[in-house]
């Protein structure tokens, strides 16, 4: 089998708009968004913009762990697995494969080990142990005994989206008997310091697609999805919440950190999710767009969208909810994109009030609803060095 | 579908020279990324040019400690106070090469940046060569690059003892065609990871029943690498190698693809 569907048996979520993937989806169609003013924490003082944190009733006690980000990320899965009502001493006996995507998780960033090691000091290497552990499929597959294929994606704000179709690959290769895939990060001040330093950071609520957008907002948060073969499913008597149907990847080979201006890379990736899902435009009833808020990237979405001719589909950003969640983003928006096709039904991007005339594509504005014509969607990911990734999802009934 | 090895190449960030044409377009680039790129356009010389099929151009690259100086640049300005470089922060993100090798050669294809302390040239070469075998790539360059940092030399030294590693780069391209040697039977089994012991090290590379101490851990990728810059003409039942390291252990074989491949050792 190197091509076909894989059915989505489970999913877990955790962000700031809830702790849970049902706490997320209600606040999502609520319309609700709890973005919080962070300043010197993690900005370079005076300044101070919104930031989606998990709210601390929202993290569920864990064993201790190496950091924020691998606490996340657990939450995720173990909800992903609950969901799928798969014991973790099932999966001792099963190849599990393990792919989740990161960007800040990867770092060493201890800021103190860091000054006092510049200062010719000799710090505590506690910190340096702790890095050399935090590998976050390295701690989910000792974390849980799982033996399988593992990877940790670093493909910046793609690397969800990237896991989850690496993920599926090795299902289709027979490399393993049943993956988790799905992303996470937590906030981080290099991320903020960084962000803002590319003049990227909104100091207001983000605006996706709106005339008066301004950037966007860093978030955290962490997604997974629990993916296997059809025919496995079956056998073990599973639900099958929706099946991930293609993804495709490809890079811009335009820029460090901007998109192609006209989406080139996006479209490409778009383009082979269709093709490995054997689809066409016509047949997907929405799109769960990248969505940042920032200029660029909202308008190459957009070109790249009136290209592909998907102008009649309904079209929204989270991110209004999440936030930018970076490495987490792609499988957040996975997790979002298949809830809204379960339900049938999607609601507009909050923070979008005003749609952009100038875009070239209309997008589903705050406080609008539409009922979807179909139950396959598209979850599309933009990141830094011009990489690409799209997923082409179904919702099961 | 085989896999064939189309070209390979390695350096030392102490031997690296970059060719005229990329000191330009790699200005601005950390060391990291002008070891990639580097490596990049030494193999991808030695092949098809990627414009007359660019969508089938991949590329893997795999790294364990991954842009540590440049993040380390962004932290100092963060503890100093300073306002943080965009140019510095873009580069800090462990695609960013990734990133440029995309651009510079005109690779449209997947680029997939992936992280493991553990065999990461090896776990790239498996997803390379599983990305070609499934036809979803024609060529893939998999790559490990290593960049390090002062502060994990002296953590290091102080843990486990023992000198700086150096920094560099390992580059094989894989291709469905072409008449280099084929990669068949990449298997890798993970043990739990004990921290301290990434740094102690302990990788021993067999070939031929001839184990070899791996010293750094870009060692066995550069081993290997060096083999077949030395001899790529593989005959008879091929040649097999396996990697036993205190976090698990790996084999695979190149078997005769009945030619000499192109490769060099930087």
């Amino acid at each position: 089998m190197l091509s076909g569907p894989v059915a989505i048996s489970g999913y877990g979520l955790v962000c700031a708009a809830g702790g849970t993937a049902l706490a997320a989806e209600r606040a999502l169609l609520a319309g609700h968004a709890r973005p919080e003013a962070v300043g010197a924490d993690f900005f370079p003082p005076p300044f101070t913009a919104p930031c989606f944190r998990v709210a601390t009733a929202d993290l569920r006690p864990a064993v201790a762990l190496a950091n924020r980000t691998l606490h996340l990320a657990l939450q995720a899965v173990l909800e992903a697995l609950a969901h799928a009502a798969l014991p973790t001493a099932e999966l001792a006996e099963k190849r599990v494969g393990i792919a989740m995507g990161t960007t800040v998780g990867c770092s060493f960033h201890n800021e103190e080990y860091y000054r006092r090691w510049r200062q010719g000091e000799r710090p505590e290497t506690g910190p340096v142990s702790n890095y050399l552990g935090a590998n976050l499929a390295t701690c989910l597959q000792g974390l849980l005994g799982l033996h399988g294929p593992r990877a940790v994606v670093v493909n910046a704000c793609a690397s969800g989206a990237d896991a989850i179709g690496l993920a599926a690959a090795w299902l289709r290769q027979g490399r393993c008997d049943l993956a988790i895939a799905g992303g996470a990060d937590e906030l981080s001040r290099v991320a903020c310091h960084g962000f803002k330093s590319l003049m990227l950071v909104a100091e207001e609520p983000c605006r996706p697609f709106d005339r008066q957008r301004r950037g966007l907002n860093l978030g955290e948060g962490a997604a997974a999805l629990v993916l296997e073969r059809d025919e496995d499913l079956r056998a073990r008597g599973g639900r099958r919440h929706g099946r991930l149907l293609g993804y495709g990847i490809a890079g811009d080979a335009h820029h460090p950190t901007a998109p192609h201006p006209e989406g080139r890379g996006l479209q490409q990736a778009v383009g082979r999710a269709l093709a490995e899902a054997g689809l066409v435009q016509g047949q997907l009833a929405m799109v769960n767009a990248h969505g940042t808020g920032t200029a660029a990237n909202d308008q190459a979405e957009c070109r790249a969208l009136h290209a592909l001719g998907l102008a009649d589909r309904p079209v929204v950003s989270t991110k209004g909810a999440t936030g930018h969640t970076l490495g987490a983003a792609g499988a957040i928006e996975a997790v979002l994109t298949l809830l809204a096709l379960r339900a049938g039904r999607l609601r507009g991007t909050i923070g979008c009030s005003d749609p952009d005339p100038q875009l070239a594509y209309p997008v589903l504005a705050e406080g609008e609803e539409v009922s979807l014509a179909g139950r396959i969607g598209l979850s599309q990911s933009l990141a830094f060095g011009g990489s690409n990734a799209a997923l082409i999802i179904e919702g099961g009934e | 579908m085989t896999v064939h090895l189309a070209a390979w190449y390695q350096v030392p960030l102490s031997e690296l020279a970059l060719p005229p044409p990329l000191l330009g377009k790699l200005r601005r680039a950390d060391a990291f990324t002008r070891l990639g790129v580097a490596a990049a356009a030494a193999v991808l010389e030695r092949t098809t040019a990627v414009e007359s099929e660019a969508a089938g151009y991949g590329l893997i690259l795999a790294t364990a400690y991954g842009t540590m100086e440049t993040n380390f640049a962004v932290l100092e300005q963060i503890v100093d106070g300073q306002q943080t470089s965009p140019t510095l922060f873009s580069h800090s993100v462990f695609n960013a090469a990734a990133g440029y090798i995309a651009t510079v050669f005109g690779i449209h294809g997947a680029a997939l940046t992936l992280t493991d302390f553990s065999f990461p040239f090896f776990r790239a070469l498996a997803e390379g060569a599983a990305a070609v075998a499934a036809g979803n790539l024609r060529h893939c360059l998999v790559l490990q690059v290593e960049g390090y940092s002062e502060l994990l030399a002296e953590a290091r030294q102080r843990l486990v003892g023992g000198g700086a590693w150096p920094p560099g780069v390992v580059c094989w391209l894989l291709s469905a065609t072409g008449n280099g040697p084929l990669l068949v039977d990449l298997s890798l089994t993970d043990r739990p990871l004990e921290p301290l012991a990434l740094l102690r090290g302990g990788e021993r590379l067999f070939c031929g029943g001839v184990g070899q101490e791996m010293v750094h851990p870009l060692a066995a990728a550069m081993a290997v690498t060096a083999d077949l810059g030395r001899d790529a003409m593989v005959t008879g039942e091929g040649r097999a190698y396996r990697l036993e390291a205190p976090w698990g252990q790996l084999a695979f074989r190149l078997e005769s693809g009945n030619g000499l491949g192109p490769g060099e050792v930087g």
